[in-house]
């Protein structure tokens, strides 16, 4: 069964979202950040987990953080600091919804209206895509083999999630 | 008395399960597996359709996609599809099908009494209609149109649902015939991942008709074998889809029909699917597609392709003659001809075109020596018959012409490759003259034919040229070859090689005027003739001159017997007179299935601000502006728009408005080089900013006109905030990127484009400060040009304290999923102080009275900085995009449009008038806003004027002659309030 | 739709792309007056290869260079904006 459930983004639980970018000095700050964040970034295309946040990688030195919304405040000074002055942060977590859908056809739903093979088996979990379907951007992060996230701006989410939702009561009828 | 002509045992179909359906309002019986044609020629039906032109009778021709003839409608109101084929619609309970282009019925058309004037309406009459005098062309234009068409379009919209699929593979098979499933077997066992894509409901192509023994088995169970295999391997088998169209890069559009013609939807809704497969290797085995022959009357009902009648013949047991000649140029037909004979049928004769000594040695050809009539070197002349269907046919044999009593006759003029994908990938050509066939030469994408489709003559070839291909393609890709070297192989009876040898002239006494080429757009041989002999010899000419090949079947049948005859009049070899292009789609394509789910409001993304349900509660006038939907005005009561506009506006002016401006371009720029990078891409200072502080600002186009306009902020040392205008967001996200990673990627500088990040209230009016002190406390409200921070509602905000409208405001800024109860308090606030929300409509009624420019009014990209009165804003240091281009001697020209005022003297002053200094002179200028003086009331105008800014003062008048209006106007300076700005400083 | 390899994405559809301008008509800053007016207003249009600047705005929003066949759309060549066919970085 697949089951689109949208994170709200009115209560706690949404999390904190921040942006950050390396301009110089790459190999020294990437360091200082593995260190600040408990890991090491994810490289071109990849997504992983430093504790409880989910790091994604969005665009050459590019990243994308998400933090608990109480500790949201700290991740971002953190992060600030391990930047200095090779690359700068932003909260930007108000600029994409992100939603969850879960089951194994969660493979084939991304397929309709798309142009990304969501049904490669080397985009399994650990692996991020930036595409757009139904002519909204997406940003893919495979969580696990039967879920992904979707983020997504706030103005295209309801009618993707509209067609999404279509598509899903579909898949299910046809059990393909 | 139904089903007459069905045999009582043989074919594919299920006669346990009998299906109703209707035909041009009658009731009809047939079976599971039936298409409409074979239900219908079952039950002795022989009239199908009326001709384009001459409205000739016509019956079923082929057994599948290349039908010409019997083309009916099928379904009802919105789900009815035109010019379906008959012979490509499988049967189903509930089907209403009618034929089409007849009238008053299809055994009365009155219509072909057409055919009485035919001799004055050969093909490209039309064009010579033009020579007349107009105005009595379009007297008996009307009728020609009211005579011509095939199917009518239906008036209701489609309600069915269409889905949109990418898919990827390693080899892509279209056709399941032997070729094509030998190629997927032989790609599959080498480790690729496979989709077969096969139009048919049923894989097997030509095995369908011919069933055989293959490796052994009989060619159902290896079928079901092959379909075991490809699946076990994670392939795809998508039956009932057609390959429409081959594109760049290995990428083709499958066309899959999950409902028939006509047919409601189960509950999923779908009707259709359009796959679009990016496939690292494509193999086609596409077949080949039979051709008919000249003769004179060779389109009646009871004429049909001699494969087609094998195929009712052996597939849906139904016998389509009892008495029948075959007229052939190879050994195929004389299949053909042995089915008929064994299934009861009297075979009066067998007319080959080839010599004996030309002739092929087939099982299928000595044994019909042996029992049949067969007669070597001899043609058809003539089809006698009508609408009822063929009653006897002239021949010419050994020299003579000789009456033959018959009710059917199997045509076969060999076989044309179906190369129509190939060549859309740009592959080419080359020819085969014994056989007359075209088959793909080079290709030059990565892509390969097999089979029928390739030339290959007989089951035995067909196999090995599929297997060969599907190794080959899975080598090519790098993967592993298949454990099983061998190719399936088949019978040795079952391998019957045809020999076509083309002949392309008809018999001498052949009546050309009768002789069919393109069926479906009623072209004959003597237009083709005609044509020529009229200079128009090109086929390009020839093609668009008669319409040979453009109807709804794209000449499959047509093509290259009008190519052999124009080639023959130029004395020239087939190849060299050329082909015309072959373009998608492959079969006709519902418009439903290439729009997807991209109808009705989802036409173009539909893009909502945050606070979009509680604006949709006040239930305002939308506005589209790009891709958003923005509040125009909020009318109370009765209010039209204009009422409720001017309602707002003097809310703003008198007390206080609240307007949703969260989708504003906004950006985030932040790094030791953030000033500097602004400083590029803004026209005027904003490095001298200091902390808290922020300024109207321009940013230019290469070119020196203006491009966008907004506000920039200087939040902290190395952090600035830049706001430009909705339109122009996306626009301005580019730019920005463009700018810090194509022009100046030096810079230590990042930007975030942080538009939906922001939600936005603007608090505008006499009591702005009032209500943000009273929610944020004294001191909360920032001077004019400054921000400061706060919570609002318990939400951390920032505020922007900046005029749009010209009164004094402040733009509350909250994260967009935290911005309801800011939202909510300051309406709440705004109303107690007797204030109101405001929409666009009232914004743009403020701003033109304030002279703000807007983007997409004046800022229309023709207008500099100078142009629009904001020349002293530019930094003279330069370094800015489009600083360069603005040294241009006519960027600085005094006669330019600049911007001026306008006020009414006399009228109310039209949208985009253009302006004139009196009746009939050229216009100097033209407005871009109308509006009108909020407080007193009075029509006022923004607008453009050749050297504007000399002529304060003069009399213009504003004219909008398509709408009747105008109005007397005088020239002013761009400002009718507030010049002082007065109003928003403290 | 044409299949364009990204250097980070991979190959994706040509839907994600946005087609920006011909290479040579990138514009500097300063750029000279007399440069400036054939790079805004003359195009060659060669039939053949030629250099193209993209931008990958759907996936990474790359600025990509592309060597791209007009006539027959083979991308010879796809580079990130600051490098050089050879390998190394411009």
């Amino acid at each position: 069964m697949i089951d689109t459930q949208m994170l709200k983004r009115v209560t706690p639980e949404t999390g904190r979202l921040i942006r950050f970018e390396i301009w110089s000095d790459a190999d020294a700050c990437l360091d200082r950040l593995a260190k600040a964040l408990g890991t090491e970034l994810p490289q071109t295309g990849k997504s992983a987990n430093a504790g409880d946040l989910r790091l994604v990688w969005l665009e050459p030195m590019t990243w994308l953080v998400r933090a608990p919304e109480a500790r949201g405040a700290a991740v971002l000074a953190r992060i600030e600091e391990a930047l200095a002055s090779d690359g700068g942060a932003c909260d930007i977590s108000g600029a994409l919804v992100r939603t969850r859908i879960t089951g194994p056809a969660w493979r084939t739903l991304l397929t309709i209206g798309g142009v990304f093979d969501a049904e490669a088996d080397t985009f399994g979990p650990g692996c991020m895509a930036a595409t757009v379907i139904a002519h909204a951007p997406v940003r893919l992060d495979v969580i696990s083999k039967t879920e992904i996230d979707a983020y997504t701006p706030p103005s295209y989410a309801p009618d993707l999630f509209e067609f999404w939702d279509h598509a899903a009561a579909r898949l299910n009828l046809q059990a393909r | 008395m139904s089903q007459t002509l069905r045999q009582t045992k043989g074919g594919r179909i299920d006669r346990s399960r009998t299906i109703r359906f209707q035909f041009d309002g009658k009731t009809h019986k047939g079976f599971e597996g039936d298409t409409l044609a074979s239900a219908l020629l079952a039950d002795g039906v022989k009239l199908f359709g009326r001709s384009f032109k001459y409205h000739r009778p016509r019956g079923v021709m082929a057994a599948g996609i290349e039908e010409p003839s019997a083309l009916v409608g099928a379904g009802t109101a919105g789900r009815y599809e035109a010019n379906t084929r008959a012979t490509d619609l499988f049967i189903y309970p509930g089907l209403k099908a009618v034929s089409q282009n007849r009238w008053p019925s299809l055994g009365l058309d009155l219509l072909s009494g057409i055919s009485l004037i035919s001799p004055f309406i050969p093909a490209g009459f039309y064009y010579k209609t033009f020579f007349g005098p107009p105005k009595l062309w379009m007297v008996y234009e009307h009728f020609i149109r009211m005579a011509a068409g095939l199917g009518k379009a239906p008036k209701v919209a489609d309600k069915d649902g269409y889905e949109h699929r990418a898919a990827f593979c390693d080899v892509l098979v279209v056709g399941s015939g032997p070729a094509g499933l030998a190629a997927a077997l032989a790609a599959s066992a080498s480790g690729a991942k496979v989709i077969l894509a096969e139009q048919d409901r049923e894989l097997g192509g030509s095995l369908l008709t011919d069933a055989a023994t293959i490796d052994g088995q009989a060619s159902d169970e290896w079928i079901a074998a092959a379909t075991t295999s490809l699946l076990a391997k994670g392939g795809r088998i998508l039956t009932r889809t057609t390959a429409a169209g081959f594109y760049d890069h290995g990428l083709l559009n499958l066309i899959e029909r999950v409902t028939e013609p006509g047919q409601a939807p189960g509950a999923d809704g779908l009707a259709q699917r359009l796959w679009r497969v990016r496939a690292g290797q494509v193999i086609l085995a596409t077949g080949a597609l039979e051709r008919p022959r000249l003769f004179a009357g060779n389109d009646l009902p009871g004429v049909m392709l001699s494969g087609a009648v094998r195929t009712y013949l052996n597939r849906y047991g139904v016998r389509t003659g009892q008495k029948v000649v075959l007229t052939t140029d190879n050994d195929d037909a004389y299949r053909t001809a042995l089915a008929l004979a064994e299934a009861g049928a009297q075979i009066v004769a067998i007319l080959d075109s080839r010599a004996a000594s030309a002739a092929g040695n087939s099982l299928s050809l000595r044994r019909a020596q042996t029992r049949l009539p067969v007669h070597f070197g001899a043609k058809l002349i003539a089809a006698k018959g009508s609408a009822k269907g063929v009653k006897s046919a002239k021949a010419l044999i050994d020299g003579q012409i000789t009456n033959l009593v018959c009710d059917l006759i199997a045509v076969s003029g060999g076989f044309s490759p179906v190369v129509h994908l190939h060549m859309q990938a740009g592959g080419t050509l080359s020819w085969n003259e014994t056989t007359g066939a075209f088959s793909p030469d080079i290709s030059r994408q990565n892509q390969t034919t097999a089979g029928a489709a390739s030339g290959a003559d007989g089951l035995g070839q067909t196999l090995t040229s599929g297997w060969e291909a599907g190794l080959a393609a899975a080598k090519a890709l790098g993967l592993k070859g298949s454990s099983v070297k061998t190719p399936p192989a088949c019978a040795e009876a079952d391998d019957q090689v045809c020999r076509s040898l083309a002949d392309w002239l008809p018999a001498p006494q052949t009546n050309l005027k009768k002789a069919f080429v393109d069926y479906q757009n009623d072209v004959t041989a003597a237009d083709l003739d005609l044509a020529w002999r009229e200079g128009y010899r090109s086929v390009e000419h020839m093609k668009r001159y008669t319409t040979l090949g453009m109807a709804t079947d794209q000449g499959k049948t047509s093509n290259l017997v009008g190519l052999a005859r124009l080639a023959l009049a130029e004395g020239r070899p087939v190849p060299s007179v050329g082909l015309t292009t072959f373009r998608p789609p492959y079969t006709p394509v519902t418009l439903g299935v290439l729009a997807g789910e991209h109808t009705g409001a989802h036409l173009s993304p539909r893009r909502r601000p945050v606070l979009y349900q509680v604006h949709a509660a006040q239930k305002p006038i939308w506005q589209p502006v790009g891709y958003w939907h923005r509040p125009r005005a909020y009318p109370q009561g009765r209010e039209d728009l204009h009422q409720s506009a001017h309602r707002e506006s003097l809310a703003v002016r008198t007390k206080v408005g609240v307007t949703d401006v969260s989708t504003l371009g906004k950006f985030d720029v932040v790094g030791p080089d953030a000033a500097a990078f602004l400083e590029l891409v803004c026209a005027t200072t904003v490095g001298k900013l200091a902390v808290g502080r922020g300024r109207y600002t321009l940013m230019l186009r290469e070119d020196g006109m203006v491009m966008d306009d907004g506000t920039v902020w200087r939040v902290a040392e190395n952090r600035f905030f830049l706001t430009s205008s909705t339109g122009g967001a996306d626009r301005m996200s580019a730019h920005l990127s463009y700018v810090r990673k194509v022009l100046a990627p030096q810079l230590k500088v990042t930007v975030a484009n942080v538009q939906e990040h922001w939600a936005a209230a603007a608090i505008a009016g006499p009591l702005a400060k009032a209500v943000v002190e009273n929610l944020m406390g004294e001191g909360a409200a920032p001077r004019h040009m400054s921000l400061g921070f706060g919570p609002l509602a318990g939400i951390p905000t920032m505020i922007l304290a900046a005029s749009y409208s010209g009164e004094r405001a402040f733009e509350i800024y909250a994260p967009s999923h935290q911005i309801g109860p800011v939202w909510d308090a300051i309406v709440e606030q705004a109303r107690g102080l007797g204030g109101c929300l405001y929409g666009l409509e009232a914004l743009e009624i403020l701003r033109i009275e304030k002279g703000h420019i807007v983007v997409g009014g004046e800022i229309d990209g023709r207008a500099t900085a100078d142009d629009l009165g904001l020349g002293k804003m530019l930094r003279p240091s330069g370094g800015f995009v489009g600083a360069t281009a603005l040294g241009r001697p006519a960027m600085s020209d005094p006669q330019r449009l600049q911007l001026i005022g306008l006020e009414a003297i006399s009228g109310t002053i039209p949208e985009g008038s253009m302006l004139i200094t009196a009746k009939g002179a050229v216009p100097c200028g033209h407005v871009t806003a109308a509006g009108m003086n909020v407080v007193q009331g009075g029509s006022i105008a923004l607008g453009f004027l050749q050297g504007g800014r000399a002529r304060l003062g003069d009399v213009l008048t504003a004219t909008s002659p398509t709408r009747k209006q105008a109005a007397q106007v005088k020239v002013v300076a761009p400002v009718f309030y507030d010049l002082a700005g007065d109003q928003y400083r403290d | 739709m044409l299949l364009i390899h990204c250097p980070h994405c991979g190959p994706r559809a040509q839907a994600e792309f946005v087609f920006e301008r011909p290479l040579e008509s990138i514009i500097q800053i300063d750029e000279a007056l007399p440069d400036l007016i054939p790079k805004l207003y003359s195009r060659v249009n060669p039939k053949g290869p030629s250099w193209e600047l993209w931008r990958h705005t759907y996936g990474c929003q790359s600025w990509l260079k592309l060597h791209r066949d007009t006539h027959n759309h083979t991308i010879h060549a796809v580079l990130e904006i600051g490098q050089t066919p050879e390998g190394g970085d411009a």
